[in-house]
């Protein structure tokens, strides 16, 4: 019998403790995030993944693709940072945030509604599909809309990815999109459709932005964020950060 | 003994109170599908992303299920709506409504079949999203990425494919892309085999490639088109030779093993599961009409770039638009 045969027939005999070490060890795994992450409509997850794990070392920050998952994770977790869209925050009670993205000198931006046509006007778009980026959960993403675009009965299209947004408008699939006024600059690079901003919205939105419960955040975790390289930055969409 | 069968009852009518008050508060589904892989992922994503406010059955059509039973299990659910994936699906769908008329008025979600709208075209009350990557995304995600902003573009299609065609060429004129369109099957007298496709496309190559100044082709998804005789006997060696490179709506062609397409595209199936866990909400939490919802297109892509290809060719691409490729060979 070859000794790899027999350490698995006595792992198999000692099943429960084997399951016990394994449990023990995900749940170390878990309690170790530090930080959550999440930026939807970012396709690049794996990379963003790969940035956190070289900068604060594996296992410390776990990148999330839909803002559902963070909603789950962060109700679970309490004792991680949290770096997500700034007006996540507004919707998430208790959490205040420690460190803003900066873009140049800007801390926010406004957002658009941008359609494929000169001749649409904002009352055009009532009771029609627009398209948007799922950043944050359904009911809230409904209430941003109305707030500020004063739009109450669009039909929502939400999508994950922000290439998927262009894809919708060029396809009719949609009547408009709401997109951040630096992703309209690359949607704009990206296609020869006569694009139109047909809305503002009432308020500047914020950049990514890093909170933590009850404004406590793990000090060393504050350091080597605000060290963080380009790289990554530039995946959050920002180029530095701002302390509180 | 009596006693036993007293508790067997009880614990039976437990767990059907059980199941059935989950069922009660939740929106009842049967899905009609192939219990295949890619299958079982768009479902899984849909469920995910619908929650837990929907209850989804599954039936497997590859079982060959009789309507009857089909019939039978929709009625033992309470079902409110059906998803139908791939065309065996949908005809045991039309099927059902045959059999009892009542399955007419439920809302019918027709996904992962290819030409949807064609196929669902004796189903009442639907919509779906189309299978295909349309050559819309396929056409567009490739000149974001080229460093030339190519501006004709060429196709050889068969005659089920014209409504495409058209829609693609109103599409694709507001991107300023022109499309060369040339139909394999169009003419009535000829019949439609590998080779006589290969004798078209050899005809009409060198006028498009000369007259109609085509600087892209597209390989459809279409095994008359594009199949091992015409990789071999066509494309390979027209591609190699006049430098034009090839898109295609199959990863496949793109890949190491193939290295025929430059560029390809397949739909993203965890996406399209959100995208029709998306038009079910509409319709069930949002009283949608299922007419308005109607037939979508597949919005979400996984890209694949074939850098060997584009040395091979000297395409030039954007490197700080590459970021936005699924999967890059290199």
């Amino acid at each position: 019998m070859s000794p790899f045969s027999i350490v698995v027939q006595k792992a198999l005999s000692r099943w429960p403790w084997v399951g016990l070490i394994i449990t023990l060890g995900f749940a170390i795994a878990y309690c170790q995030t530090q930080l959550l992450v999440c930026l939807p409509g970012k396709q690049n997850t794996q990379r963003l993944q790969s940035g956190f794990d070289a900068l604060l070392g594996p296992g410390k920050a776990l990148v999330l693709g839909r803002i559902k998952d963070l909603d789950a994770l962060a109700a679970e977790n309490p004792n991680a940072a949290v770096l997500s869209s700034g007006m996540y925050f507004n919707f998430l009670p208790g959490y205040s945030s420690l460190l803003v993205g900066k873009k140049k000198t800007q801390v926010n931006e406004k957002f658009l509604m941008v359609s494929a046509s000169k001749d649409l006007s904002l009352k055009d778009i009532s009771g029609k599909k627009v398209g948007i980026i799922e950043f944050l959960l359904k009911d809230r993403l409904a209430q941003f809309v109305r707030e500020q675009f004063k739009l109450s009965d669009a039909m929502l299209k939400r999508v994950n990815k922000e290439d998927d947004l262009l894809t919708m408008l060029g396809m009719e699939a949609v009547d408009a999109i709401i997109v951040s006024a630096s992703q309209y600059d690359d949607i704009r690079s990206n296609t020869k459709l006569p694009l139109t901003v047909i809305a503002t919205s009432e308020n500047n939105m914020g950049f990514a932005a890093c909170a933590a419960k009850n404004g406590k955040m793990d000090t060393a975790l504050e350091h080597t964020l605000l060290k963080a390289p380009l790289s990554v930055l530039r995946e959050l969409g920002i180029d530095s950060w701002e302390k509180q | 003994m009596q006693s036993k069968k007293a508790i067997r009852t009880i614990v039976a009518l437990f767990l059907m109170a059980c199941a059935t008050s989950g069922w009660a508060s939740s929106n009842n589904l049967v899905a009609l599908m192939p219990d295949e892989g890619r299958f079982r992922t768009v479902l899984e994503a849909l469920r995910d992303q619908a929650g837990p406010g929907y209850h989804i059955d599954v039936i497997d059509v590859n079982k060959n299920p009789t309507v009857k039973t089909i019939a039978d299990r929709c009625a033992s659910v309470g079902v409110q709506g059906l998803i139908l994936m791939d065309t065996k699906a949908v005809t045991e769908a039309i099927e059902l409504q045959k059999y009892d008329t009542t399955f007419k008025a439920l809302p019918k979600f027709v996904f992962m079949t290819l030409l949807a709208q064609l196929s669902a075209k004796g189903l009442m009350n639907s919509a779906g999203i189309t299978f295909e990557v349309p050559l819309y995304t396929l056409v567009t995600n490739f000149r974001i990425i080229s460093q030339k902003d190519f501006s004709t573009i060429g196709i050889f299609y068969r005659k089920s494919f014209s409504h495409s065609i058209e829609e693609s060429k109103k599409l694709l004129e507001k991107e300023q892309i022109k499309i060369n369109a040339v139909c394999i099957d169009c003419d009535q007298n000829q019949k439609t085999s590998v080779d006589n496709v290969l004798r078209a496309m050899n005809d009409d190559w060198g006028q498009m490639v000369s007259k109609e100044k085509v600087e892209v082709f597209i390989m459809p998804a279409d095994n008359l088109i594009v199949n091992p005789k015409s990789l071999t006997e066509f494309w390979l060696g027209k591609i190699k030779n006049k430098k034009i490179p090839a898109i295609a709506a199959i990863d496949l062609l793109a890949s190491e093993k193939f290295e025929a397409a430059i560029f390809a595209a397949d739909p993203d199936l965890i996406q399209l599961g959100n995208q029709a866990a998306g038009q079910i909400a509409e319709h069930f939490e949002n009283n949608t009409a299922m007419e308005k919802i109607g037939f979508e297109p597949t919005i979400s892509i996984k890209s694949t770039l074939n850098m060997h290809v584009a040395d091979k060719l000297g395409w030039k691409l954007k490197n700080e638009k590459l970021g936005r490729i699924t999967t890059i060979i290199k």
